[in-house]
């Protein structure tokens, strides 16, 4: 596997590098040009992803965590390439999708889908039902006509909608079955990879429900890697096999699951975990919990050595001066913190 | 549901008494109603919640005790009486434009809403917004005002009031949008906030300090809270008593205990089964609720509920009665009424 010599252990990978990785990021960095004054003069960076690298393995879900404005969505996007990373290398298979043009990229785009957040937005209001669907086999030329139709019928099927419905505008649906529109968009060229940004977070629990065990059983019919961006980590927990946690544009700890949740290396992702609300008064109310104070740092002027310790409560003199780097605890688990080895953190117990 | 006046705790005086409420929009001359005969108390110092799903009715019920129905909507019956030291006001009967209902609004009665952005103005700061509201309830000048305007920033813990005050809304971030329209609708000390969705938009770290400011506001001021969401994480934190809203109507109400512990409708069961859990242990599916809350004005025949419920049978095609199924716990379903072998599990 090509690793480019970007001194290898200043951006540690998740887990072992594996052989059946269907996309390896690597040390990715998108910074943003801030401009001001009348010249429009290059005053600052804003640096939304600064140095990320993990791997999504065939059929696998890897969860993206973290607070707004911590990078994710930014990742995401150059993932896809709606964006342009500043640097570092994005492996699909063999091939860095960093280094392709614009007509080189298009087989790819077929390969990798994206589900939005925001189903409101992200469909556009003057197309039906069958054009929004449609439009991905028509753009890559895959159907027309008679056969286009029964394509969308079908798309339209699997994601729990009426064929019907193919004339129909957007805003007939409701939220969630606007999100279902945005699936089957993305599901139309049967990608390999989706990345799904905040899928749910707009929706209702119910229906939140509803399209999380949609994607559970797409996910199983058809076989797709999927990458799953989320600030809620009981969400996050239901759907994905690893988890990375991402603060201020960093990636500060990543693991399956199971021991993640049960026992955090990091604190940023302990308080996560605190945050979360139990839906259960006599738990939620006796409950210890760390409150973060403080919003998250503005990535235009990341404060000095771990971008968490001003809000972090074990930070000790090391953590304002120096940036931790993601080390490895025990095999798959990595944390960026300086404390973590004298730290007993919190996690959660099963049921 | 024939007397629908809810008594959460005895003894105590409900700073407010709903019955009956009955909101109606007018569509194509034909009345069709988005809250339906609802009634809930609110006391002093206590939290309220009311859940649901969208489309349920929640915000128009918070709507319509500040007469704020949007038009075509109006208030077509109930009553909501208001207690204020000795004398009551039935705020259903007050002009929705006059005097009376305009001094109560922002003044004693106080809303906060899901979206900062969209609730706040743009072009005025923050400190000007917020001073609007001092100015016209205590009619203070420029200078006192700013300074009671920096001192209501200074209480929902913004850092720096000084500076923020002077913020337009899109330099603060979600979280301090959020709690700078709190701050606003602090400003007069209201006796009764209703807080629509004020977490919702929110991050989980942001969403639980605003809930831990909304309960230490509320433990300082003995303030009465009326919370809207249609989350049951954060219901569990907040609520005294809680009133679940199905299809404009109160389908199960009773203390949260109750509620979360052993819940009677099957629509409280379908929304508890629906939350994704951080202690779950197998990563299966998740139970969500089919279908989609039925559209005002094309309710089903009968219990509202019934072409999404599991245990629908025959008596569902007629209307539910409430019925009291603990202390302080009553629930709208022919359950409560059927036999042991046809009860749902819990």
């Amino acid at each position: 596997m090509l690793l480019a010599g970007n001194g290898p252990r200043l951006f540690a990978t998740i887990g072992v590098t594996s052989m059946s990785a269907l996309l390896s990021v690597r040390a990715l960095i998108k910074h943003f040009p801030v401009r001001r004054s009348l010249w429009r003069r290059i005053a600052g960076q804003v640096r939304a992803v600064d140095g990320i690298s993990f791997d999504v393995e065939r059929g696998e879900t890897l969860g993206l965590v973290g607070e707004s404005g911590c990078g994710k969505t930014t990742a995401g996007r150059c993932i896809v390439r709606l964006l342009r990373p500043s640097s570092g290398n994005i492996l699909f298979g063999d091939v860095d999708l960093v280094t392709l043009t614009e007509t080189q990229l298009k087989p790819f785009r077929r390969r990798i889908q994206m589900i939005f957040q925001d189903p409101q937005s992200s469909l556009n209001p003057r197309m039906t039902v069958g054009d929004v669907v449609g439009e991905p086999l028509r753009i890559h030329r895959l159907a027309t006509g008679g056969e286009l139709e029964d394509r969308v019928a079908a798309l339209l099927g699997a994601v729990g909608l009426q064929p019907g419905d193919m004339r129909r505008y957007p805003h007939a649906f409701s939220g969630g079955q606007r999100q279902r529109i945005g699936i089957a968009r993305a599901l139309s060229l049967d990608p390999e990879l989706i990345v799904a940004d905040e899928p749910v977070s707009a929706l209702d629990v119910s229906v939140q429900a509803q399209i999380l065990n949609l994607l559970a059983e797409l996910r199983e019919q058809r076989h797709f890697s999927c990458i799953f961006i989320a600030h809620n980590l009981s969400v996050v927990k239901h759907v994905s096999r690893r988890v990375a946690v991402m603060y201020a544009g960093r990636i500060v700890e990543s693991g399956p699951v199971e021991s993640l949740y049960a026992r955090p290396r990091h604190p940023y992702t302990e308080a996560l975990l605190s945050a979360v609300p139990v839906p259960d008064p006599l738990i939620q109310k006796r409950r210890e919990r760390i409150r973060l104070q403080g919003d998250t740092p503005d990535p235009a002027e990341l404060p000095p050595g771990c971008a968490f310790h001003p809000r972090c409560v074990y930070a000790a003199d090391v953590c304002r001066r120096e940036t931790p780097v993601l080390r490895e605890m025990e095999l798959g688990v990595e944390a960026a913190c300086h404390l973590t080895d004298t730290l007993d953190l919190k996690g959660v117990k099963s049921d | 549901m024939t007397d629908s006046s809810l008594t959460f705790l005895s003894g105590a005086v409900p700073l407010l008494s709903v019955s009956h409420l009955t909101v109606e929009f007018l569509l194509e001359n034909r009345p069709v109603p988005v809250v339906r005969d609802i009634g809930f108390e609110i006391y002093p110092g206590k939290t309220l919640g009311l859940v649901g799903e969208s489309g349920c009715g929640k915000s128009m019920t918070g709507l319509a005790l500040l007469r704020l129905t949007p038009r075509p909507g109006r208030v077509a019956a109930g009553t909501m009486i208001y207690r204020r030291g000795g004398e009551t006001v039935d705020l259903a009967s007050l002009d929705s434009s006059g005097e009376e209902i305009r001094r109560i609004r922002g003044g004693e009665i106080a809303m906060i809403f899901q979206e900062p952005m969209s609730a706040l103005n743009p072009v005025y700061t923050i400190g000007q917004q917020i001073g609007e509201t001092i100015r016209l309830h205590a009619g203070t000048g420029r200078k006192e005002t700013r300074n009671r305007a920096i001192e209501a920033l200074r209480r929902v813990g913004v850092p720096g009031p000084e500076t923020r005050v002077d913020a337009y809304p899109h330099q603060l971030s979600g979280g301090l949008r959020q709690r700078a329209m709190i701050a606003m609708a602090l400003s007069c000390s209201p006796r009764l906030l209703i807080a629509d969705e004020p977490t919702t938009a929110l991050d989980v770290t942001i969403q639980a300090q605003i809930v831990d400011l909304l309960k230490s506001l509320q433990e300082e001021t003995g303030m009465a809270i009326l919370m809207i969401t249609h989350d049951l994480g954060v219901m569990a934190d907040m609520a005294h008593d809680i009133a679940v809203m199905y299809a404009g109507q109160i389908v199960e109400h009773g203390p949260p205990e109750a509620i979360y512990a052993q819940p009677r409708h099957p629509y409280t069961q379908g929304l508890l089964a629906s939350v994704p859990r951080l202690a779950a242990t197998d990563r299966g599916r998740l139970s969500p609720i089919p279908g989609v809350v039925p559209q005002p004005g094309r309710m089903p025949e009968g219990c509202s509920f019934r072409p999404r419920c599991g245990f629908a049978f025959d008596p569902c095609t007629l209307p539910p009665p409430l019925r009291k199924t603990g202390a302080r716990h009553h629930a709208c379903c022919w359950l409560e009424t059927a036999p042991a072998s046809l009860q749902p599990s819990v």
